[in-house]
């Protein structure tokens, strides 16, 4: 069985920073974490180090900070190195506005409705949700074939997870689908890859994707301020790129 | 427009849930409740509410299916309101297998199994799938209307808490989707719908099958 374990980035200034003078948080752009981005890091960090409940074989991260850092922390609780994987990148605002201020980006470009216009992009270089989708879903067989059998660990954005569970249950991804996710900072949620279902054998078909948990974040309920924790929606994701 | 919350609550475990020598097809005649393990998920499940007041909830409404009901007298004290009856929130209806062992099920009426057979019910008289998640659609456009802007707890089945991922994520609703679920006893799964913008409202997954009260 193949377990993946999707871990949403703890609070960052791109969760906060939400007057306009913000940076586009890509590759260059991102700031990294809050101080209580770093506090939900370490209580995930702490739980997984006192349940063992992840036997990592493997741990991947985004090369955008505020999910590199998250890694950086629970690391240790894992005694896992961290492989870079650029694939479990947000969806990319582009490389000419990344790193930008917000307030100057909408003065260049306009934000699409993406439900009207689900082809549209910010930035000439940057993904649309159609790309977004497919370089996700690219991700996810390349690293279920490469860890097949495996638990593998994938710190990452909010709009990758709602892209798992897209493609995993096979929602339209060519627009923007008709629901939202509200993945909170280092939430975790769970895929395992099974032939068998429940205490009946699956006796024939291909192996299936069971959604095991979605948004369990168990460890930071009783921080200060949990009901104000960043929202992230698949919508949201697609205007500004931020999650 | 405000927000309109279901909390859906899986029952604790049940005879049915446990592969033992004359398990039973469980539907209305033939359910036999929770196992004293199921009964004490559901405690734990209760002193956790109590304790959080984290489901403060305006209307509660739970499956007549014996191991629902079981569940929802047992949940009872959290909520100042009585608990609701609902058909509706039955788990998939197998037919006028109910009640038979299920291996004699299996001889006389086949291992039915919707991958391959969504249009055929396990037995004569109960429900296809196509028919299920219609019957759930139809509680869930129901409920959401007659409690629009409260917050609701359905205490109900694991099937129920599947159809409802179909109705809300417009997946296909006539055969079993592709990716599946792992619903455990005595979990708690949260939906939310409420204003989005200009947008017509859409539902909005908060957390799937919360059990950290059966971990900690």
């Amino acid at each position: 069985m193949t377990h993946l374990y999707l871990i949403r980035h703890g609070e960052a200034y791109s969760n906060i920073e939400l007057d306009g003078n913000g940076t586009v948080p890509g590759l260059r752009g991102d700031k990294g974490l809050t101080p209580r981005g770093r506090a939900q890091a370490e209580r995930l960090r702490d739980r997984l180090a006192r349940t063992g409940e992840i036997r990592a074989d493997a741990l991947l991260a985004s090369t955008y900070a505020r999910a590199w850092q998250t890694a950086e922390i629970i690391a240790p609780a894992l005694g896992m190195p961290i492989i870079p994987d650029d694939d479990l990148q947000e969806m990319r605002a582009g490389d000419e506005v990344d790193g930008m201020i917000e307030r100057e980006l909408l003065e260049r470009y306009a934000i699409p409705d993406y439900r009207d216009t689900p082809y549209a992009r910010i930035a000439p270089d940057g993904e649309n949700w159609g790309e977004f989708i497919l370089r996700v879903g690219t991700m996810f067989d390349r690293v279920t074939r490469a860890y097949a059998g495996k638990t593998v660990v994938l710190v990452t954005h909010g709009g990758v997870i709602d892209a798992s569970i897209m493609i995993f249950f096979q929602v339209h991804t060519l627009r923007v689908p008709p629901f939202a996710l509200y993945t909170h900072n280092t939430a975790m949620t769970e895929w395992e890859l099974e032939q068998s279902d429940g205490f009946r054998e699956r006796a024939s078909g291909p192996a299936r994707w069971r959604l095991v948990h979605y948004n369990d974040d168990h460890h930071i309920r009783d921080l200060p301020d949990h009901a104000e924790s960043s929202p992230h929606s698949a919508a949201e994701a697609m205007e500004g790129g931020d999650s | 427009m405000s927000t309109t919350r279901l909390h859906f609550i899986r029952h604790g475990e049940a005879y049915s849930n446990v592969p033992h020598d004359g398990r039973v097809v469980s539907g209305m005649r033939g359910d036999k409740g929770l196992t004293p393990r199921g009964i004490a998920q559901v405690e734990r499940l209760r002193d956790r509410l109590l304790a959080t007041g984290e489901l403060a909830s305006d209307v509660v409404l739970a499956s007549t299916l014996p191991r629902a009901w079981q569940t929802a007298e047992i949940l009872a004290p959290v909520w100042d309101t009585p608990t609701i009856p609902d058909d509706d929130l039955h788990e998939l209806r197998p037919g006028e297998s109910d009640g038979l062992p299920v291996e004699e099920a299996r001889e006389r009426y086949g291992c039915a199994d919707f991958a391959e057979w969504a249009y055929r019910p396990k037995s004569p008289g109960g429900e296809t799938w196509g028919s299920f998640v219609l019957r759930v659609g139809t509680m869930l456009d129901r409920v959401t209307r007659d409690y629009a802007g409260k917050t609701i707890v359905l205490i109900t089945s694991g099937g129920v808490i599947h159809a409802t991922f179909l109705v809300f994520f417009s997946l296909h609703t006539l055969i079993p989707p592709q990716a599946w679920f792992a619903t455990e006893n005595a979990s708690i799964t949260t939906w939310e719908q409420r204003p989005w913008r200009n947008q017509p409202s859409i539902w909005t997954l908060l957390r799937y099958n919360d059990t950290s009260h059966l971990h900690g």
